[in-house]
């Protein structure tokens, strides 16, 4: 062999790892962005739950004094309930969206019962749902975060083939649908 | 590897051009731990506030900020505090605060910030509960370094608690102001607060380590007028306090309370 046939072949070598290279990182960077999507929305989860969790200690502080408004307390049930039965994000954001407009309602209860806004428990509890709320918000952020960086990876010029060699599908926002925003005296409004 | 090379700058080239979250761009981190931006404060409670949150520091960790200013201008109190306590880093060590007190004067909104670490040392309930027995009464009075400092006091002795230490520069807190509806002992106020005053620049004095001849200068002077003087740059951060996990660690979810008065 002479030394312009090595040349050749280390070149070849050289630009077969260096393709290698880029391949492998195009693959693990879809991987990885679509891993963070997944547990940014564990996060999102986590949170939406802390709420569920925390409405039946609301409910049975607000009937202490309301008892007979079994229409609110029937519809803050009904909604967390359509929340556990949704499947995708989608469906689950608008679930989240009808039990925010229940417990707001839920809790304009106070300017009715006078001796209920007084209540420390249930100013705590008020605090505990303000709390909780404002963190739904950053962990939605954070998700849709997320999701952007999935989406616009996803339709990259050499992303996009990465992405449908890895498996990755197209991500959703986790959006609240125009038709249930409603200014909600009680929950913080945290825009990003 | 030879193949990294180009790798690496086609990466980094991806990252800087790819989609990444513009941070909104905010004023510097300020450099003490009470910023009266709103200039609501008088110097005595000022520097009670300023002792006790450095001796909150160094004995447990928690850094502890406090915020006033005239206006969150639009933005919700709780979007104003959140993106600060998220993005603030401060001292040398560069490392975040633990808890963000922010009054909004003229808006009369507070907020109080709680990161991760702390979270569950100071539930919102815990939070929300301090904010109205302390600072709502005083706020409402006019008194907003007495009712800034009963509620940090609150949250520092639940974190004392917690943290199995004891604080020795733990001011004495006078009532809060009558509300509507209670009988109010109107000529014991003014005596509770010359005590409290009286007590922490004392406790001040004996107890603190650093800077303790600095105290007793201002015991000095306070005891002589309690005009407004600008006291930023006192109790500022120190390199001392590295043994708490200094650089990184805590970061905020969203979690605190928050009213207005």
């Amino acid at each position: 062999m002479n030394r312009g046939c090595i040349i050749g072949i280390v070149g070849v070598l050289v630009v077969a790892l260096i393709v290698a290279g880029i391949l492998v990182s195009g693959y693990n960077k879809a991987v990885r962005l679509d891993e963070q999507v997944s547990e940014k929305w564990a996060q999102v989860e986590n949170q939406l739950k802390r709420r569920f969790d925390l409405i039946p200690n609301l409910v049975t502080t607000v009937k202490g004094y309301a008892a007979h408004e079994k229409e609110l307390f029937e519809n803050v049930a009904e909604a967390r309930t359509r929340y556990f039965q949704a499947g995708n994000v989608a469906d689950k954001a608008a679930a989240a969206g009808t039990v925010e407009r229940a417990l707001s309602r839920l809790l304009m209860l106070q300017e009715r019962y006078p001796d209920l806004k007084a209540n420390e428990s249930f100013l705590k509890l008020q605090d505990e749902l303000a709390g909780t709320e404002n963190r739904i918000a950053v962990e939605r952020m954070r998700y849709n975060e997320a999701v952007k960086a999935v989406n616009t990876y996803r339709r990259e010029f050499i992303g996009r083939s990465f992405c449908s060699w890895a498996g990755i599908e197209q991500a959703e926002y986790f959006e609240i649908p125009e038709a249930q925003k409603e200014t909600a005296q009680e929950a913080p409004k945290v825009e990003f | 590897m030879i193949g990294r090379m180009p790798l690496m700058v086609a990466v980094l080239l991806a990252a800087v051009l790819g989609a990444g979250r513009a941070a909104p761009a905010l004023e510097p981190a300020p450099q003490t731990f009470v910023s009266d931006r709103a200039g609501v404060i008088d110097a005595a409670t000022e520097r009670s506030l300023i002792g006790l949150l450095q001796e909150l520091e160094q004995k447990t960790g928690c850094r502890m900020i406090v915020l006033t200013v005239p206006s969150t201008g639009g933005q919700s109190v709780e979007q104003y505090a959140f993106e600060r306590a998220d993005q603030w880093t401060f001292g040398a060590n560069r490392k975040s605060a633990s808890v963000l007190m922010v009054v909004a004067v003229d808006d009369r909104k507070w907020r109080i910030e709680v990161g991760y670490e702390h979270e569950g040392i100071l539930p919102d309930g815990f939070v929300g509960g301090a904010g109205r027995q302390h600072m709502v009464p005083w706020f409402k009075a006019g008194d907003y370094g007495r009712g800034i400092l009963g509620a940090a006091a609150a949250m520092a002795a639940r974190v004392a608690e917690a943290r199995n230490v004891s604080l020795t520069g733990m001011p004495i807190l006078a009532e809060p102001p009558p509300s509507a509806g209670r009988v109010g002992g109107n000529w014991l106020c003014p005596l509770l607060i010359i005590g409290v005053v009286i007590l922490s620049t004392y406790g001040r004095y004996r107890h603190m380590r650093t800077g303790g001849f600095f105290w007793g200068l201002m015991a000095g002077s306070m005891l002589g007028g309690s005009g407004r003087s600008s006291m930023g740059s006192s109790g500022g951060f120190g390199g001392g306090f590295g043994s708490f996990g200094g650089g990184g660690g805590g970061g905020f979810g969203g979690g605190g309370a928050g009213g207005s008065w």
